[in-house]
Order: C-alpha cells, then sequence, then structure tokens
C-alpha cells in the first residue's frame, strides 16, 4: 500500500481550528470523495479510511480525508465539541476539498458515526452527488446506550461486577459531564447536542445513490440496515448495499477495519457507474 | 498549546517497510532548550482520547521537539498489519523507531531522543534499544506485554487448548521448569537484555489494575529483584491507581507521570549537548559504536 506524490497532507481552518487532511490527487477531479469520520470506537476505522483514499485514487477517484477537531492530529479540546461543531467541520473539509481538487460535486463516505455527521451536511448542501455509509450509526441515541452497555459486557466478561447501569451511567454523565466509555470519553456537551441525530431525518430529502458496506462479520444483512435500506427506497433513493466477506486476515483474528480492500473495490465500481 | 498545534508539520520519512507517516511538533521557539527529541510510534495518530497528540504538544511547549507516527501497516504508514508476536525477537516496530530518529537526525539536527512507547508501543520503543548506537537517551515503557503468552483472566484471554495441551505433556515429560512457569517473550527478553547494556534509562510504568501490570508483576519479581544498583537508578519501575495503562483508557495519570519523567531525566543530564550538524544525503551519523561485542547477560 504505497503512499505516493499525489497525497498531500496540510492543516486547513475551520471557525479558528486548526485541521489535519490529506488530500489524494487522481485522474478524475470531479466528484471529490470525502470521508468524514468521529467518535472512533477502533483506531482500525481511520486505517480503513487511508486504504479506501489511496485505492480510491490509484482506480482514479480523487480522495479527501481528516481528522476532525478535537480528533487524531487536529486542534480543539473534545470537552467542548458539539454536534454542530463536527457538522462545521465537514462543511469546512468539503470547500476545502472542493478548492484544493477542483471539484463541484462531493460524494460523501460516512464511516459509523461520521455517517450522522455526513448526513447533517449533505441536507445542508446541493452539491451532493452520492452518499456512501461504511457502517452507519442509526441514530444517535440508541448508539450511545448501546456503547455504554459494551461497558458492562465488559466488566462481566472480566468477572467483575457491573459499576453502574446504563441509566446510572446516563445519570452520571449528567451529573458529572463526563463518562467513560470503552473507546472514548462521551462529554455531556457533545451528547445533548447529538442526541437527536437521525440517519433517517438528515436523509429525509436525500433520493440520490447510496451505498452501504456492513463491515460487520455476518452472512447477511442486519436489520437494521434492512430497515434503513428500505426506508430509504421507499423514498425513491437507489440503495446498493454490500457485505464484508472475510479473508485471511480476519480468520487469524484481526478485525475486519483492517481488511475493507474489498468493499472498497465495490465502492469503486459503484462510482464508476455513477 | 495552540500555537503548538499550529506549527506542527506533517512528514513522510522512508522505513524498512515503506514510507512511514507522521506530525512534528516542533519545540516553542521561546522555551529554554532541552536538546531533546521525543518519538511516539503509534498505531496509529487517529485514536479517540490521543493522549499522544496532546502530550507531544505539551512537551514541545517545554522544548522537546517530537515526532508521534504510525508504526507499518497502521494509520497511514505504508506495511501490511502486524502488532508484533510475542513468541518472536522482532518484529514490535523497533526498526520504525529507528527510521523515525534518523529522519530527525538527518533533517531536524536532532541527536539525542526519549522514545514513548504504550501498550504494545513500548515494545516498539524496547526494540530500538536494541538496534540503536547511542542516541537514545531514554525509553518510557507504559503498560507493554512482557510474557510470552496472556495472563489468564477470569472469562477471557485464558491459553489455547493447544497450549494447555503442550504445558500437560511437558508436564507428564518431567519438564514442570517450563511447564509451570510462565517465559518472558523473545522480544522483551532481548531487548530488555540490551537495555541492561546500554546506558539508556528507563521508565517501567503501569496502572496498578491493568491486565498488562499483572504480567509486569512476573518481571518484577524475577528480573527487577535481581538488579544491581547501577540498574536499579537506571530503570525506574512506578504503578500508579487506575483501571488500564491503555491510552485509550485515558488514564491521565500515567501519562502525566511519564511526562514529568521525561522532564525530570533531561534536566538530571544537564545542559544540553550541541546539536548535530545535518546528515549530508548518503553520508552516516557519527554514532557511538553499537555495544554488541560481548553477549547481552541472559538473566531471565
Amino acid at each position: 500500500m504505497p503512499g505516493n506524490l499525489t497525497e498531500s497532507r496540510q492543516f486547513f481552518d475551520s471557525g479558528g481550528i486548526s485541521l489535519y487532511g490529506v488530500m489524494h490527487r487522481a485522474v478524475r477531479s470531479s466528484p471529490v470523495v470525502i470521508f468524514c469520520n468521529c467518535l472512533s470506537e477502533s483506531h482500525a476505522e481511520w486505517r480503513a479510511e487511508v486504504v479506501g483514499s489511496r485505492l480510491l485514487a490509484a482506480r482514479g477517484h480523487t480522495a479527501f480525508a481528516y481528522h476532525p477537531r478535537a480528533h487524531g492530529d487536529s486542534a480543539g479540546n473534545a470537552a467542548d465539541v458539539t454536534f454542530e461543531d463536527l457538522v462545521s467541520d465537514a462543511m469546512a473539509a468539503a470547500e476545502f476539498a472542493r478548492a484544493a481538487s477542483g471539484a463541484d460535486r462531493i460524494v460523501w463516505v460516512g464511516t459509523r458515526f461520521g455517517a450522522l455527521v455526513a448526513a447533517e451536511a449533505i441536507r445542508r448542501r446541493s452539491d451532493t452527488a452520492a452518499f456512501a455509509l461504511w457502517e452507519p450509526v442509526i441514530g444517535a441515541r440508541e448508539y450511545f446506550r448501546q456503547l455504554m452497555r459494551h461497558v458492562l459486557y465488559y466488566e462481566t466478561a472480566r468477572g467483575l461486577r457491573p459499576s453502574m447501569t446504563v441509566e446510572r451511567m446516563e445519570e452520571h454523565l449528567k451529573r458529572e459531564g463526563k463518562i467513560a466509555l470503552l473507546m472514548f470519553d462521551l462529554y455531556r456537551v457533545f451528547s445533548e447536542s447529538a442526541i437527536d441525530a437521525a440517519l433517517e431525518a438528515s436523509l429525509q430529502n436525500w433520493h440520490g445513490p447510496i451505498f452501504l458496506a456492513q463491515f460487520q462479520r455476518h452472512s447477511r444483512l442486519s436489520r437494521k440496515y434492512v430497515e434503513l435500506k428500505s426506508a430509504l427506497e421507499r423514498r425513491g433513493a437507489q440503495v446498493e448495499a454490500v457485505l464484508f466477506k472475510d479473508d485471511a486476515r480476519t480468520q487469524a483474528g484481526i478485525e475486519p477495519w483492517y481488511s475493507p480492500e474489498r468493499i472498497v473495490h465495490q465502492m469503486g465500481e459503484w462510482l464508476d457507474r455513477m | 498549546m495552540l500555537a503548538r498545534a499550529r506549527a506542527e508539520q506533517p512528514v513522510i520519512f522512508p522505513g524498512p517497510s515503506g514510507p512511514l507517516y507522521g506530525i512534528i511538533t516542533p519545540a516553542a521557539p521561546d522555551s529554554p532548550v532541552t536538546g531533546r527529541c521525543v518519538v511516539f510510534p503509534g498505531r496509529p495518530r487517529f485514536r479517540s482520547r490521543r493522549l499522544p497528540v496532546l502530550w507531544a504538544r505539551i512537551l514541545a511547549a517545554d522544548g522537546f521537539t517530537c515526532l508521534r507516527f504510525d508504526i507499518r501497516g497502521h494509520g497511514e504508514s505504508a506495511g501490511s498489519f502486524g502488532s508484533g508476536s510475542r513468541k518472536k525477537s522482532t518484529g514490535f516496530g523497533g526498526e520504525d523507531v529507528i527510521a523515525a530518529i534518523h529522519h530527525m537526525q538527518d533533517t531536524r539536527g536532532e541527536s539525542r531522543f526519549i522514545v514513548f512507547g504504550n501498550c504494545y508501543d513500548a515494545n516498539a520503543a524496547l526494540e530500538a534499544v536494541k538496534i540503536d548506537r547511542g542516541a537514545i537517551d531514554g525509553i518510557v515503557f507504559a503498560g507493554g506485554p512482557v510474557l510470552s503468552e496472556k495472563l489468564g483472566l477470569p472469562g477471557f484471554e485464558q491459553p489455547s487448548w493447544t497450549e494447555k495441551g503442550r504445558k500437560a505433556i511437558l508436564s507428564l515429560l518431567g519438564r514442570p521448569g517450563i511447564s509451570n512457569r510462565t517465559d518472558f517473550s523473545k522480544n522483551f527478553e532481548s531487548a530488555f537484555g540490551a537495555l541492561l547494556q546500554s546506558r539508556v534509562r528507563a521508565l517501567f510504568i503501569y496502572c496498578d489494575d491493568d491486565r498488562f501490570r499483572r504480567e509486569f508483576k512476573v518481571a518484577e519479581d524475577r528480573l527487577f529483584a535481581k538488579l544491581d544498583n547501577d540498574a536499579r537508578q537506571r530503570l525506574q519501575v512506578e504503578i500508579v491507581p487506575g483501571p488500564s495503562s491503555a491510552i485509550d483508557s485515558g488514564e491521565p495519570r500515567l501519562f502525566e507521570r511519564a511526562v514529568s519523567w521525561i522532564r525530570e531525566i533531561s534536566d538530571a543530564d544537564g545542559p544540553p549537548r550541541p546539536k548535530s550538524k545535518l546528515r549530508k544525503h548518503g553520508a552516516q551519523v557519527a554514532l557511538a559504536p553499537r555495544r554488541r561485542n560481548k553477549p547481552w547477560p541472559r538473566p531471565l
């Protein structure tokens, strides 16, 4: 997976905050593919986006990936970040990527919680050509509760008595302003600002092409994604869903985010057809 | 802090498995000159709690130039995925750390280095000591694994059935010394030997309730208890309260202590040595010779 001279890394501005971004230039400058991720549960998600950007660029599609504020190499304080800030970062990334690449259209790739952010950016823009969802979070409220349940499972698996119920965790978050989840800290400011974010609601007016990739290792599309697909198709969107297929690495216990090649290849074909 | 964040520069440098990607945080121009560069191997830089990012900026404000970079196969760096194996003596990324050091010597004139590794990256830092030619002053070994197999925890991480069977057979063959004893990982064993032979200072730091802390207890009992006075002064062990030593757990006490240790050893080593001249393209930098003439001790 070589990095090459078509990649350029720089910091760009979003409301006075420096954000880290990587542009992968290719033959086709438009549309530009923008990867949007945040609240990463696994540090392999960013790897998947890097691999995805490079493979798409090798296929001829210009791609841009960035770290939103308080993530990775970007500036910003996690305690102050709101959902609106993340949407502003996505909008700033879109402006920067369009200006730097010369593209007039955007294909968004929303990874996990980033799908909610990208969907909200799509709702506010008129330059979106298509939307790819990588194992998207469907709604923030249920997602936060699910992450709290994971803490209970983790403690139980370690033979410990769970320290708090989910309800207690929610109270703790309200009272203390922050709760430690397994892979990141959830802040009250962020939780309250994002709690009503929902993919279907943000995509209410979106009827364009959608690529839905499930990274979980299941033989079928999960029920929540079947429901999402049906809901979007009822509104006239064209949804193409693909499943992650095991390879030697995942069979050896390495998580699927480290092996996005097949899904990126399918996404490349989807982009080529557009 | 914000000024340090704004001063950061993305870099790409050659590594043994292809280009490695990182970020340099230059030392604040108005800070006292420490003459030391702190290298953070990471897998990858994009972490949710991103403590290396924050500590790099804090240390840079104190006068340390910092480089954080992705180990091969992680984040943006080339190469295939590999988290290092407890069964092998190499492969944790020590060569990548040395490549990062060479990059900072070549392009920034840095000459003295401190390597800060957490979890498996702690093994990368230790492994780098084995390859280093005298440029490393200190390493932070924060919450790294040290044994050849994971210690069993209630509910998970038990040895595999194959491993249990192997132990049972060895026990039946009358080799209880092997079957009843947990070995150190080959990587840790050889790199710790190199550390003992070097003049490098090290801080081994864990949270008291961390799963790797249980592994390290074995090392404390069997290795550190036998160190001579000189080694005891160089190799510090500190245990801080907290559930997990991993960066992603966000336990700040461990990392605050590690950062203050970096400041301490920098102060203790006195005035900084003059920075080396930039290496000319292709020229070898004059480094202390490797101390590998005599075999490393086998205290394990």
